[in-house]
């Protein structure tokens, strides 16, 4: 007999877990819970919007991914232009649809590649430009009306984008007709990336001059881009990215509205960058938050366009969240990051190749990148409806808290007079430090897990091939075409237009950076400057005459890695016990120098070290960034180290650091103990040790086995 | 600016949000240029919204966040798959699945020096049930699910172990045992069934079960028997969430009405339907949003399957890596801190009510014209499955439908010959069958055989 169930109904009763509740606390210091109810988000404010209408909770505009996807944007630049160009073109014909340049270190710094300080530099983790010439063969046969462009560059931003243009009318194509974006975000540099060439306040001058060019001239083209993600790569929690990031939107639209563009011109043309890491509805939660604060702080400008508060974004997916271990498992990180950014609501997306923590891409793997988001734009149907998260409680509890959190950080950050003022004082570096520290500690203590670093290790090495760049075959092909550049050109007018820009310098630097007094704008000049041919590093150094370099100041945290850490750790016990016996031995401390060589700017691994190397008892000394082998040698023999520590992120080792040692050599010091840390891939070790490092600790090192293994030897060699 | 509010901005309803588009639209129509209608034939829309919401408060289904991680192993050899078992417990595995796909091997070591109290563990019996029931200490395995479908393998194969009496016989035996038994929903997933349909039959399927359970044991039941519903996951994210929750409401719903006791248990598993040969390194990518779908829609087990599992017999770091996909959404993604992140959720709530309505009016047409397997043996079943299959290779032949790598932004340089270790299409085979079988077909295969004969 079979069982009538035609008049069966949905039941929902008995579905329901009883479970006891349980909470997870995050890097924001949020709680998660195990379960939601509507009554988690009962005193929200924030639900009703919608998307296309202010605030922009679901979305900057109306129908979003139903009309019009996201923009796929790789971030690629190899070290000359001619071979970006060839893997631009081979991408766009692979469906990409936008272009997204990286540059080298030296022309980020505002150094031409023949500059002495930058050898080890050269075509380093980008493209080589110090010419207009480079900028043209960058794009040859790409048309720059057509594609949009979007380039990563802060402390260079005058002769980048003055090439660029000049490189555009070599295409007959009038500068009104550019799409893209320039970083062009000076700020954050100043926490966190390091690449900044000038002081805080005319670099905050140059920004308001690009931005009342870009306003005036270029309708179609961002003249900056506000990023959180550097933050976030260098240990943010993503409540402390939201808020600094919006600060820093705030600064620049209080700069560009003193320089006297109304607020209607300039808001809708600033754009902002975020980091995506692992954790995933955090940050959906964080994107739909950003817009939300956006449109808060941008209304008090009383903009008549509504378009005025409404908050673009590009995403990239976390950098540090990717593992030199089983690189084939950052497939999976980065699919679940690009996820989170759709979900967020992002208008362009760049996702990870999956060697990108060791090298730039290979064609492959840039490949597997590329499909990830051809795959969910093609395959998944996410984008068939806006927002989909909304209403989740979870996601809408989420959301209200990083809505109040950053909130609070942001209001500390006005009390301070706002983000420029801040920064002078050290404090948001110091915090988002202070968070990296603590990260470090977690994952150090195995209360953090990263698959195959500190838990579930393969049993053997996973290697693959990665790109393998011959920079000093890149640096004197660059010497060569620049000596070309400077044969063909007029001397005379290239003169006469660096000194018309050292004299608006001059005349900006004695009104007290105020750009609205300034008569002529200093892009403007940069481009008469790149017409006649004057080279990225005269532009700059035309500049930097008047303005100065800038240096941080070189501050130091301790005691953060310490108390994140478990009283019965015991790694972190023994290397304390074993600066006890050294000291017991030698009457003094063991004594290190944290550094970093050339002009990598890349500090969250340098300054973890020095951070939790102090809490073990060394006494710590930190080099200024940008140093050259022979000075980070003078610097280690002038404090009296008994271990150099060289941090290393964008593969500048195997130029660096024989030098490092062969110096040292020179001057009879070779018991100075070099160590190197940082990424460094495996089949590099040898060849390091071979010229001489005592120790290479590559990623996923935990910091107390590091201490460990140097402390033993100094022990060694004091017995 | 001090006091955090958003006065100065006026809540939108779902109207006037319709309107703002309506204004942008510019004269197009809404529902055309907007809706996207599934292959479902639900109606998808561009927003949901707190007014839009039905009043069905399907937020009490809660899930179980706190997945298990499983590795599928097929044991012809004991020792071995012991040896492999233990391997990927150690790597981070905390739940083996065995398939037992032959008689005459003394299964029980296959868990030897495996804790079943910390280690979730299945044996997927798929062999003829006389000779396992015959001697009944072979299914005598505490803590494991221990479970066998035999509608599955008449599905499958087109025919009975034995026959329909006695395979009913041995499998209330077999159930009687060991309190478990399962549904392969992945054969109609992977066949090219749309997901109603999945649903539909597979609460068909299970409810054959139901009712013969209600003839056959005479005494009340008391203890629950679990219903392993081994369900594949495509690429639709959102529908295979809804799909996932929308199995456990209808599961709910059915069962009420029987007097023996049921749990429901899912075992999710990415799709075979869109892996590809070439890119197989895309197949990475589709099964991490794959498993995502999983957990989210509640999967209480997930196993994934290697990116190059269609042709590579035996690759330890492709099964490294797709434990791994699992093992970083749990640590590194905490996809485990929630176990009802879907809920309030205007889009998936929404969606889940569409698909299980859908479904239990597909089911209950199933059952007005006598059920699921009477359905099966006219054939009934093959052909609609094979209707809706036809439908979504059209779209990938016409490209309407993507497969990336496949039928659109292809690698022309990549050459595959060399590296193929297993056949990865369909086998054509002549057997004499009762019913005919439901194949299993990938989306791709066609366009690959050409692809490889040109290499």
């Amino acid at each position: 007999m079979r069982k009538n169930l035609q008049n069966i109904k949905l039941d929902t009763t008995g579905l329901q877990k009883q479970e006891a509740p349980k909470s997870v606390d995050t890097a924001e210091g949020i709680s998660i819970q195990s379960h939601y109810t509507a009554k988690a988000i009962e005193t929200a404010k924030h639900l009703d919007f919608a998307a296309g209408i202010p605030p922009y909770l679901r979305g900057p505009y109306s129908t979003m991914y139903t009309q019009k996807p996201w923009t796929i944007r790789q971030y690629a630049g190899f070290s000359t232009a001619a071979e970006s160009n060839t893997f631009y073109k081979r991408n766009l014909a692979a469906g990409q649809n936008a272009l997204s340049v990286a540059f080298d270190l030296a022309t980020h710094r505002g150094y031409d590649s023949d500059h002495e300080r930058v050898i080890g530099d050269v075509g380093k983790a980008g493209v080589a430009i110090d010419t207009v010439e480079d900028m043209i063969a960058l794009f040859s046969g790409i048309p720059l009306d057509s594609i949009s462009v979007s380039m990563t560059m802060n402390g260079a931003i005058l002769p980048i984008l003055a090439f660029y243009i000049v490189a555009a009318e070599a295409q007959d194509i009038p500068v009104s007709a550019l799409a893209g974006t320039i970083q062009n975000d000076i700020l954050k540099e100043f926490m966190v990336r390091n690449t900044y060439i000038y002081p805080p306040a005319p670099s905050m001058a140059i920004v308001a001059d690009i931005l009342k060019y870009t306003s005036t001239y270029m309708p179609k083209f961002n003249g900056i881009s506000i990023s959180g993600y550097h933050m976030l790569e260098a240990g943010a929690s993503c409540d402390i990215e939201l808020a600094y990031t919006l600060a820093d939107g705030l600064e620049y639209l209080r700069t560009g509205i003193n320089a006297g563009i109304p607020v209607d011109t300039l808001a809708p043309r600033l754009s902002f960058f975020w980091g995506i890491g692992m954790n995933h509805f955090m940050e959906i939660a964080k994107l739909r938050a950003a817009r939300v604060l956006w449109a808060k702080i941008v209304k008090q400008f009383q903009p008549e366009n509504p378009k005025s508060l409404a908050l673009r974004a590009h995403c990239q997916t976390s950098g540090w969240s990717l593992t030199a271990q089983d690189p084939h498992t950052n497939i999976a990180r980065t699919t679940v990051e690009a996820m989170a950014a759709v979900f967020g609501g992002t208008q362009s997306l760049h996702t990870n190749a999956l060697d990108e923590a060791m090298a730039l891409p290979t064609d492959a793997s840039a490949r597997i990148a590329r499909n990830t988001q051809l795959y969910i734009l093609k395959e998944t149907q996410i984008t068939k409806t806006i927002d989909p998260w909304g209403g989740s409680f979870y996601v809408e509890k989420l959301t209200h808290d990083l809505i109040q959190k950053s909130w609070q950080l942001l209001q500390d950050i006005e009390r301070l007079g706002g983000m420029t003022k801040a920064i002078a004082t050290g404090k948001p570096k110091a915090k988002i430090e202070a968070a990296a520290a603590k990260k470090q500690a977690k994952i150090d203590a195995g209360e953090d897990i990263i698959v195959g670093v500190n838990a579930f290790n393969a049993e053997k090495a996973h290697l693959i091939s990665t790109l393998e760049i011959d920079t000093e075959a890149v640096r004197l092909e660059q010497i060569k075409r620049l000596k070309t550049v400077k044969a063909q050109r007029n001397n005379a007018k290239v003169k006469e237009a660096l000194a018309k820009l050292t004299k608006a310098a001059e005349t900006l630097k004695s009104n007290a950076y105020k750009t609205n007094a300034a008569p002529t704008n200093l892009l403007q000049l940069t481009i008469n400057a790149a017409r006649v041919r004057a080279t990225l590093g005269e532009i700059s150094n035309a500049l930097e005459q008047v303005f100065g370099r800038h240096e941080a100041p070189v501050a130091l945290a301790s005691g953060v890695y310490k108390t994140t850490l478990k009283d019965n750790n015991s790694a972190f016990n023994k290397a304390k016990a074993l600066v006890e016996r050294l000291i017991a031995e030698t009457g003094r401390p063991p004594k290190i120098l944290v550094s970093k060589i050339g002009q990598d700017g890349h500090d969250r691994g340098a300054k973890v070290i020095a951070t939790a190397y102090t809490d073990i008892g060394f006494k710590v000394e930190m080099a200024p960034l940008f140093l050259t082998p022979k000075e980070v040698t003078r610097l280690a023999l002038e404090k009296d180290v008994d271990v150099l520590g060289i941090s290393s992120q964008v593969a500048g080792h195997k130029t660096l650091i024989p030098q490092v040692v062969k110096a040292l050599e020179s001057q009879n010091r070779s018991d100075i103990m070099v160590i190197v840390g940082g990424v460094i891939p495996k089949k590099d070790y040898s060849f390091l040790k071979d010229a001489g490092a005592a120790a290479v600790f590559g990623p996923g090192s935990k910091i107390s086995d590091t201490a460990i293994h140097i402390l033993e030897k100094l022990l060694a060699l004091n017995a | 600016m001090n006091e955090l509010n958003f006065e100065e901005f006026t809540p939108v309803s779902a109207k006037a949000w319709k309107q703002h588009i309506q204004f942008h639209l510019k004269g197009l129509d809404y529902n055309d240029t907007l809706s996207w209608i599934s292959s479902e034939g639900i109606s998808i829309k561009p927003f949901y919204h707190k007014d839009t919401v039905k009043a069905v408060p399907l937020s009490a289904i809660s899930t179980n966040a706190n997945f298990n991680i499983c590795d599928t192993i097929e044991v012809l050899d004991v020792a071995k798959a012991n040896a492999e078992a233990l391997k990927a417990i150690n790597a981070g595995a905390n739940s083996i699945k065995f398939c037992i796909k032959t008689t005459g091997i003394a299964y029980k070591d296959v868990l030897n020096g495996i804790d079943t109290t910390a280690i979730t563990v299945y044996f997927d019996f798929n062999v003829a049930l006389q000779h396992v029931v015959a001697n009944k200490t072979q299914i005598e395995l505490a803590n494991t699910y221990c479970t066998t479908d035999i509608i599955g393998n008449l599905a499958k194969t087109g025919n009975w172990y034995a026959n329909l009496k006695a395979d009913f016989l041995n499998f209330s035996t077999f159930v009687t045992q060991t309190q478990a038994f399962h549904i392969n929903v992945s054969l109609y997933e992977n066949a090219g069934a749309t997901i109603v349909q999945q649903l539909a039959y597979t609460m068909g399927h299970a409810n054959e079960y139901f009712n013969h359970f209600e003839n056959a044991f005479k005494d009340a039941v008391t203890t629950p028997i679990t219903v392993v519903f081994n369900v594949s996951i495509g690429s639709n994210y959102f529908f295979e969430i809804a799909k996932l929750k929308a199995l456990r409401l209808l599961f709910n719903s059915i069962t009420k009405h029987y007097s023996t006791p049921y749990r429901c248990h899912i075992f999710a598993l990415p799709t075979k339907r869109n892996k590809t040969i070439y890119d197989a390194y895309t197949n990475s990518i589709r099964s991490t949003t794959e498993c995502m779908s999983a957990v989210l829609g509640g999967a209480d087990t997930i196993s994934n399957t290697p990116h190059n599992a269609t042709f590579k017999t035996q690759d330890a770091s492709a099964k490294r890596l797709a434990r791994n996909q699992l093992l970083l959404l749990k640590h590194e993604g905490y996809f485990d801190a929630v176990h009802n992140p879907t809920d309030g959720s205007y889009y998936i709530e929404t969606l889940t009510t569409q698909l299980a309505e859908s479904t239990l009016n597909l089911f209950k047409n199933i059952e007005l014209s006598g059920g699921f397997l009477k359905q099966l043996k006219e054939g009934t079943v093959q052909r609609k499955l094979k209707e809706s299959a036809t439908k979504e290779e059209q779209l990938f032949n016409t490209k309407e439908k993507t497969i990336v790598g496949c039928n659109a932004f292809t690698n022309p340089n990549e050459r595959l010959k060399d590296s193929i270790e297993k056949y990865p299409f369909l086998k054509k085979e002549k057997r004499k069958t009762l019913i005919p079988p439901i194949i299993e077909k990938r989306l791709t295969q066609n366009l690959e055989k050409e692809r490889l004969k040109k290499e």
